[in-house]
C-alpha cells in the first residue's frame, strides 16, 4: 500500500493539531473520546458513483471499515466529496443490512428466493449457458462463417473494474455472444 | 483557546450538501426518516436535531431580478456564540466551550430542554428515541463508547469535531466548492470582507452575518442578499441572565430531592421555570 | 473528455449544456469555481431548469427540451455573420477550407442522397473533391461555393435570432449574452470547455448535438488546449473503462469495430475496413496502426491457436446478428429470441426506455443471472407491483457481490484516467468479486464442453483464459491487467507503449489504448503529485489513455511553427527538433508544420462539415423530437428523417392534444443512476426519500396542484406516481409564440430497494438517435393531474 502514514495525517489532523493532543485540552464539561482513526489500517480507493475518479481513504480496524474520506492528496477531489461520496461507508457497512451475504434463487414460477450454495449455482448456471448456447449456435449465416450465440445477452459493466470489464468483454466473445451492451446509452 | 472559526459562503454553495452527510459519517450519526422535502424547495429535513448537526437550507428562488435569478442555499450549524444562549441557561451545566466551541457534555444533560428552548438559531435537539441501538454501524467497534452517544433524553448539536481530534472539521474538509471553510477567526472575517466585496458586483444588497451576533459567532456567513431574507435576525436580545439565575437557584435547591432521576430532574427544572417567568420568554 | 477534470480550472468560459454538473459531477465546482475566481472566467449554463449549476452561472439562458441545435446552430450563424472565428486555426485545422462533391444539397430538411423508403442516406455526394492522387481539393480563399465555409454559412444563416428564440423558447437577449460570452474565445488567448453530459446526447438527434458542439470548439479554436475541448462528463465510475473495453455490441477493447457479417465476411474485408487509407502527405492517420491492435488483441484472446494461417482465428469471433444496441436488445428479449442474460450491476427496469417493456422483455427468458451488491428492481421483476410470479417462468440467480472496497482493480474516470483501488476489507458473507464470479462461471462452462463437447466448442475451451496463479483458486486482477497491457509473445516481456505491438503475431494486447498502463509496474498505481508547469496535469499521477495524453488532440495546441495558441497555457510545444511537456498526438518525429492534428481523421483535419461518420448528415440539422408541442419550425421533416422507428405493441407514441406537456428526465446529487446504490443508504434517503417531478407555479396552479401533493403523471406508454416539487426554477417557455409548460422527473425510483417509488422511465420512448440509437430520455409527452 504506498499510502505514507504521514500523508493520512493531514486528514486526521493529528501533526498540526497540538492543542487536542494528550488530553489536556479539553476544558471542564467534555471527556476525552477516544481517536476514531486510532489504530486503523487506511487504503486508498476511487470512488464508485460518478466519473469524476475522487480518490478516498478507508480506514478499517478489526475487518471492519470505520470511516471513509477524500483522500486529501488525490488532485482532483483534495479530500472533498460530494454526499454520495460521503456516504460510501454505508454500501461498505449498510446499516439497514441490504447487503447480499448468499447467492439467491428463484426458480421457475417461485414466488421467493431460495438460499443456495454457490457451488450449485455455479453449476446450474454453466449447464444453462451450454444448454442454452447448444441450442442457439450460429456457425454460418449463408456463406458466411459467424459462429455466435443469438441466445445469450450479457449486459452491464459501468460499476465493474477495468479488469472485469475486460474479463467479460473477452469471456462474451469466447461464448459467442453478441448481444452485449452496457449504460454507456442509458 | 483556539480562534479558529468556519466560513459559510453562499454565493459558493451547491448544494450537495457532502457537509450534511460527512458530519453524519464522521460522527456516524443516522440518517433521518423523511418523506417528500420539508422544504423549502429541496431542503430536508426541516431543521437541525438531535442527529443532525449540519443542515442545508435551500431557500425559494428569487427572481427579482430577472437577468440573474439568484437561489440562496444556506449551510447551517450550530453557530458558536461567543456568549450563548444556552450555555447560560442550562441548569446542569452541562454546555460549557471547548477550545472556543459550545459543547454539551451528555453525561451531565438531563433532557430538560432549556437550550433548545433558548437557542433563537434552533440549533440543539433533545433525542426522542434511543438512537444507540437502533443504529450500531460498526459491531466490531462498540467498545467506542462514543457510538452509544445519541440517546434518549440528551441534548445533542454540532461541537465542530472537538470529540475527534482533526484538524479541519469533517464538514469543512468535505465541501467541494470552497463554500464552507474553516481558519482562524480574524482570517475568516477578512476573507468574507473581501469576498463581500467583490459578490457586491452580483448581489448588491449582500451582507456578512455573525460578526456581533451574541459577541460573535464562529459560523461567519456570506449572504446574497440581507441576513433577515434568510431567518437570521440582527443583533438579537440575548437572554437576561438574571431570570435565568432565579430559575437555576430554585432549580438547585429542588433538585435536593431529585435523587440524581433525569426525570424527576426535568420536572423540577420545568417547575422552577414556570414558578420564576412563567409561560413568558427569557429575554 | 478530450481534456480532463483539473484543466477545467484553464478555461476562461465554461459553456454547459445538457449537464447539471453541480448535482452530477460535484467535484467538477471544485474546478470551475477555480477557474472563476483565478482567471474571472464566465460560465454559461443552458438548461430547461434553473439548476444547481445555474445558480453558481454568470450567464443562465433556459431552453426547451431537444431543441440544442437550434440553439447552438443559432451560435454558429452567429459566429460566422460576425466574423468571430479564429482563421488561422481553421484554415490549418479544419476542413473549412475543403471542397465538397458539387452534387451536395440540403433542400428542406433533407441532405442529398436520401432514400425515403429505408429512411437513409447515401453520403455519395458528402464526399470531398479530390485531385489525381485523391488528396482533399481545397480553396484558401473560400470563396468557392462548394467550399465548407460557403456551405456551412449558407446552411447555418437559416439559424436566425427570431427562429431560435422560437425554437428554443430561450429570450433573444439571453441567447445573444450566450453568443457574445461564448464568441470572445475566438481569440487565440481565450479558451472556452464544452461540458455535457446526457442532456444533449439522450436525443433523436444525440449525436449531431455533440457534433455541433466540437464545430463551435473548432471555429472558435479551442480543440486541444488546455482549457479547451470537448468534455462529456460520465455519469459512471468506470463507464469509460467499460466502454474501453468494449462491452458494447459493436465495439471490441480498444474501439475497434465490431466485425459484422454482411460488411466484413472476410478477415481481408475486415482488416480493409480497419483503416480508411488516404495518401494526403499531410495526414498520420493513425487507423492504419488498427491491424497490429487487432492481431494483438485476438492473440489475447486466443493464445497460439491465432496464427498467421487461420487469419488469427477471425471464424473464432462471433459475427454480429445485427445492430444490437439497448433498444433493440430488449426488443428482441421482448419477442424471445434471448433465452439467457446477464446482468452485471444494471438494473435496466429502473434505467431503460420504456421500462414497462423491458421488465415485460424480462419475463419471457428462460434464466436470468444478475450479479449486484443488493436486490435490484431488475432482479426482482419478477415479484414487481401487480405481477403474479406464479405466472412467471423465468429462473433467476442473484449472485452477492463484492463492492469497490472489497476488491483490488482500476476504474476509469472521465478524463481517461486509470486510477488504481485496493481492497481494504473482504466482501460481507459469501460475496464475491465479479471477476471471481465470471472466472467461476467460465471455467465451468469450459470444464462442460471439454467433457461433453457441444456447438463449436473451440474458442471455449483453446482460448486463453488464465488470470489466477498456480495454485490458488481466485483470479488476480493484476495478472488480467497484465494481458490488457500486452506482452511479448516469446518473452513475456510486458510491452511498453503500442508502438511496439506488432501485426505478425509476435505480441499480444488485450487493449491498445492500455499499453503501457502495466509495464514493469503498475502504472494506474503512481501517486506522484508533481505539476510541471502548474496546469493541473499531473503526469505521475496514476496513468491515462493513450500513452498517459493528459490532453488528446494536443497537437492543435500550437499554430504551425510550434507556438502555443497561447503562451500562458503552454503544454506542449515544439522547439524545432523536438517536442516538449505533454506526450504529443501522433508520435514524436513530426514537427508541426509536417502533420495534421487530428490524427484519428483520415484527412487530419477537424470535421466542420463530415463526409462520413454520421448516418444522418454531414452537418447537424434542427428536427423536432418524436414526441413534440409543435410544428418543426426550420423544415418540413418533423423528426430526424434517418430515425428508425420500431413497430411493436408495446411502443406506443403520445400527441400534444392528449398530452400537451413536455417531459423531461434528470438526477439529483444524492442519489445515482437508477438508484440501487443509493436508495439502501439512510444518509441519502433522507435528503431524497422519494420519487418527485418538478413543475412551475403556472402549471400547478392550473392543475390545482400544491407543492408537496401527490400527483400522477402519463405518457402514451404508462402512468406513475409522483410528489409534486412546484418552483419558481420552472418556467413555462414561449414555444412557436405558445407557452409551453414542462414536466421535470427525477429517475433514481424504482420498487426493489428500501425506498421505493415509480421509475420516470415507465414513461420514456424506446426510440433513438440513427448513428447509436442513444434513448430519447430527455424530451418527450405527458399529462399530469392531481392524485
Amino acid at each position: 500500500m504506498p499510502l505514507t502514514r504521514r500523508d493520512f495525517l493531514k486528514l486526521s489532523g493529528v501533526t498540526a493539531a497540538g492543542a487536542f493532543l494528550g488530553g489536556v485540552s479539553f476544558l471542564t464539561g467534555c471527556k476525552s473520546m477516544p481517536d476514531k482513526l486510532r489504530g486503523t489500517k487506511e487504503s486508498t480507493t476511487i470512488c464508485p458513483f460518478c466519473g469524476v475518479g475522487c480518490g478516498l481513504i478507508v480506514s478499517v480496524r478489526d475487518g471492519k471499515v470505520v470511516n471513509i474520506e477524500g483522500d486529501p492528496d488525490h488532485p482532483i477531489n483534495q479530500g472533498s466529496l460530494c454526499s454520495k461520496g460521503s456516504a460510501l461507508h454505508q454500501i461498505a457497512v449498510n446499516p439497514i443490512n441490504k447487503r447480499l451475504t448468499k447467492v439467491q434463487y428463484r426458480a421457475p414460477y417461485a414466488t421467493e428466493w431460495k438460499e443456495i450454495a454457490w457451488k450449485d449455482a455455479i453449476a446450474m448456471i454453466a449447464e444453462r449457458v451450454k444448454k442454452t448456447r447448444d441450442a442457439t449456435f450460429q456457425q454460418k449465416e449463408g456463406a458466411v462463417t459467424v459462429n455466435r450465440t443469438a441466445g445469450i445477452a450479457s449486459m452491464g459493466g459501468a460499476a465493474l473494474d477495468s479488469e472485469e470489464c475486460y474479463a467479460l468483454s473477452k469471456m462474451d466473445r469466447l461464448l459467442g455472444l453478441t448481444y452485449i451492451e452496457h449504460q454507456a446509452r442509458i | 483557546m483556539s480562534d479558529k472559526a468556519f466560513l459559510v459562503d453562499t454565493t459558493k454553495c451547491s448544494g450537495c450538501r457532502s457537509c450534511q452527510v460527512a458530519c453524519k459519517q464522521w460522527n456516524e450519526n443516522p440518517g433521518e426518516k423523511t418523506e417528500f422535502f420539508a422544504g423549502p424547495e429541496l431542503t430536508n429535513p426541516k431543521e437541525l436535531s438531535a442527529i443532525t448537526w449540519n443542515h442545508v437550507k435551500f431557500f425559494p428562488l428569487d427572481r427579482s431580478n430577472p437577468e440573474k435569478p439568484s437561489w440562496t442555499i444556506m449551510h447551517k450549524k450550530c453557530y458558536h456564540c461567543e456568549t450563548p444562549n444556552c450555555l447560560r441557561v442550562c441548569p446542569e451545566k452541562a454546555i460549557s466551550k471547548v477550545d472556543g466551541w459550545v459543547v454539551i457534555d451528555q453525561d451531565k444533560c438531563i433532557g430538560c430542554g432549556a437550550c433548545v428552548n433558548e437557542c433563537i438559531y434552533k440549533v440543539p435537539g433533545v433525542a426522542a428515541v434511543d438512537y444507540s441501538a437502533a443504529y450500531v454501524p460498526n459491531p466490531g467497534v462498540r467498545e467506542n463508547k462514543w457510538y452509544e452517544r445519541i440517546q434518549k433524553g440528551k441534548s445533542h448539536k454540532c461541537h465542530a469535531c472537538t470529540r475527534n481530534e482533526r484538524k479541519v472539521p469533517a464538514c469543512a474538509f468535505a465541501c467541494p466548492t470552497g463554500a464552507l471553510t474553516y481558519d482562524h477567526r480574524l482570517r475568516v472575517i477578512r476573507t468574507a470582507q473581501e469576498r463581500l466585496a467583490a459578490v457586491k458586483k452580483d448581489f448588491p444588497k449582500a451582507s456578512i452575518y455573525g460578526l456581533k451576533e451574541f459577541d460573535g459567532l464562529r459560523v461567519i456567513t456570506i449572504l446574497k442578499d440581507a441576513p433577515e431574507k434568510f431567518g437570521l435576525p440582527i443583533n438579537p436580545t440575548p437572554i437576561n441572565i438574571t431570570k435565568v439565575e432565579e430559575i437555576n437557584n430554585l432549580y438547585s435547591f429542588f433538585s435536593l430531592f431529585t435523587f440524581g432521576l433525569p426525570f424527576l430532574k426535568r420536572t423540577a427544572y420545568k417547575v422552577a421555570r414556570s414558578m420564576t417567568v412563567g409561560d413568558r420568554g427569557l429575554s | 473528455m478530450t481534456n480532463h477534470w483539473i484543466d477545467i480550472k484553464n478555461s476562461d468560459v465554461i459553456f454547459i449544456i445538457g449537464s447539471n454538473c453541480a448535482e452530477n459531477h460535484p467535484i467538477s465546482f471544485r474546478w470551475i469555481m477555480k477557474a472563476k475566481e483565478e482567471r474571472g472566467a464566465k460560465i454559461i449554463s443552458v438548461d430547461p431548469r434553473f439548476t444547481k449549476t445555474s445558480s453558481l452561472s454568470d450567464v443562465y439562458a433556459p431552453i426547451r427540451p431537444g431543441t440544442d441545435i437550434a440553439f447552438l446552430g443559432g451560435i454558429v450563424n452567429y459566429a460566422l455573420q460576425k466574423d468571430l472565428i479564429n482563421k488561422e486555426y481553421v484554415k490549418e485545422y479544419t476542413n473549412m477550407t475543403y471542397l465538397i462533391k458539387p452534387g451536395y444539397g440540403f433542400n428542406n430538411g433533407l441532405f442529398s442522397g436520401y432514400n425515403a423508403g429505408e429512411k437513409k442516406y447515401d453520403g455519395a455526394t458528402w464526399q470531398y473533391q479530390v485531385d489525381e492522387k485523391g488528396v482533399p481539393k481545397k480553396d484558401p480563399t473560400m470563396k468557392d461555393p462548394n467550399c465548407v465555409l460557403q456551405i456551412m454559412k449558407k446552411h447555418y444563416e437559416r439559424y436566425t435570432l427570431e427562429k431560435v428564440e422560437a425554437i428554443t423558447g430561450c429570450p433573444k437577449d439571453a441567447f445573444v449574452k450566450v453568443c457574445e460570452v461564448f464568441c470572445s474565445t475566438h481569440k487565440p488567448d481565450r479558451v472556452a470547455n464544452f461540458m455535457y453530459a446526457m442532456g444533449i446526447t439522450q436525443h433523436t438527434v444525440g449525436t449531431q448535438n455533440v457534433r455541433l458542439m466540437a464545430i463551435l470548439q473548432l471555429l472558435m479554436g479551442n480543440m486541444g488546449l488546455a482549457g479547451g475541448g470537448i468534455n462529456a462528463l460520465r455519469g459512471e465510475s468506470n463507464v469509460q473503462g467499460s466502454t474501453d473495453h468494449g462491452l458494447l455490441w459493436h465495439l471490441v477493447p480498444g474501439y475497434m469495430p465490431v466485425p459484422q457479417a454482411a460488411a466484413n465476411p472476410t478477415y481481408e474485408d475486415y482488416i480493409k475496413k480497419l483503416f480508411a487509407p488516404t495518401n494526403d502527405p499531410m495526414s498520420i492517420n493513425w487507423k492504419k496502426e488498427y491491424p497490429k491492435y487487432w492481431v494483438s488483441l485476438m492473440k489475447a484472446f486466443y493464445g497460439e491457436n491465432a496464427k498467421k494461417e487461420n487469419n488469427y482465428c477471425y471464424d473464432w469471433f462471433p459475427k454480429a446478428v445485427r445492430p444490437a444496441p439497448h433498444i433493440i436488445l430488449f426488443e428482441d428479449m421482448y419477442e424471445g429470441k434471448i433465452k439467457g442474460t446477464f446482468f452485471w450491476g444494471t438494473n435496466p427496469v429502473v434505467g431503460g426506455p420504456n421500462a414497462n417493456k423491458e421488465a415485460k422483455a424480462l419475463e419471457k427468458l428462460d434464466w436470468l443471472v444478475a450479479v449486484d451488491l443488493w436486490e435490484t428492481d431488475s432482479s426482482i421483476f419478477w415479484k414487481r407491483p401487480g405481477i403474479d410470479p406464479k405466472q412467471i417462468k423465468t429462473e433467476v440467480f442473484l449472485l452477492p457481490a463484492a463492492s469497490s472496497v472489497e476488491k483490488e482493480g482500476s476504474v476509469s474516470n472521465s478524463g481517461r484516467w486509470a486510477q488504481w483501488r485496493y481492497k481494504a476489507v473482504n466482501p460481507p458473507g459469501e460475496a464475491k468479486a465479479d471477476l471471481d464470479i465470471m472466472d467461476m462461471i467460465f471455467r465451468a462452462v469450459r470444464e462442460l464442453y471439454k467433457k461433453d463437447g457441444g456447438a463449436f466448442p473451440d474458442p471455449i475451451v483453446k482460448s486463453l483464459w488464465n488470470f489466477t496463479h498456480e495454485g490458488e483458486h481466485e483470479p488476480d486482477p493484476h495478472m488480467v491487467a497484465k494481458e490488457i497491457n500486452g506482452y511479448d509473445v516469446k518473452t513475456k516481456k510486458q510491452i511498453n507503449a503500442f508502438f511496439d505491438l506488432k501485426d505478425d503475431g509476435s505480441t499480444a494486447c488485450g487493449n491498445w489504448i492500455y499499453c503501457g498502463s502495466y509495464t514493469g509496474k503498475n502504472m494506474m498505481a503512481r501517486r506522484g503529485t508533481s505539476d510541471p508547469g502548474k496546469m493541473g496535469m499531473f503526469p505521475e499521477w496514476t496513468w491515462c489513455w493513450p500513452v498517459n495524453r493528459r490532453i488528446i488532440y494536443n497537437r492543435a495546441a500550437v499554430n504551425r511553427k510550434g507556438e502555443p495558441w497561447d503562451p500562458s497555457r503552454e503544454i506542449i510545444k515544439w522547439n524545432g527538433s523536438e517536442w516538449k511537456g505533454d506526450v504529443v498526438d501522433g508520435g514524436p518525429k513530426f514537427g508541426p508544420d509536417k502533420k495534421n492534428p487530428f490524427i484519428m481523421n483520415t484527412e487530419g483535419v477537424g470535421r466542420l462539415f463530415a463526409p462520413s461518420g454520421c448516418v444522418d448528415g454531414p452537418l447537424p440539422e434542427h428536427y423536432e423530437p418524436m414526441e413534440t408541442p409543435t410544428t418543426n419550425l426550420m423544415s418540413a421533416q418533423k423528426l430526424n428523417p434517418a430515425v428508425k422507428v420500431l413497430a411493436s405493441d408495446m411502443n406506443k407514441w403520445g400527441d400534444a392534444g392528449r398530452y400537451p406537456f413536455i417531459a423531461t428526465s434528470y438526477r439529483v446529487v444524492e442519489h445515482w443512476q437508477a438508484g440501487a446504490m443509493t436508495r439502501n443508504l439512510p444518509w441519502l434517503t433522507e435528503l431524497v426519500p422519494d420519487m418527485f417531478c418538478e413543475i412551475s407555479p403556472s402549471l400547478a396552479a392550473a392543475k390545482g396542484i400544491k407543492n408537496g401533493d401527490k400527483v400522477r403523471i402519463q405518457s402514451a406508454r404508462g402512468e406513475i406516481g409522483a410528489y409534486a416539487l412546484v418552483t419558481d426554477r420552472v418556467q413555462p417557455l414561449k414555444i412557436n409564440g405558445k407557452p409551453t409548460e414542462m414536466v421535470g422527473m427525477i429517475w433514481h425510483f424504482g420498487h426493489g430497494c428500501a425506498e421505493t417509488g415509480d421509475s420516470c422511465n415507465q414513461l420514456t420512448p424506446a426510440i433513438g438517435d440513427p448513428n447509436v440509437m442513444i434513448p430519447e430520455y430527455k424530451a418527450f409527452l405527458v399529462d399530469i393531474r392531481k392524485a
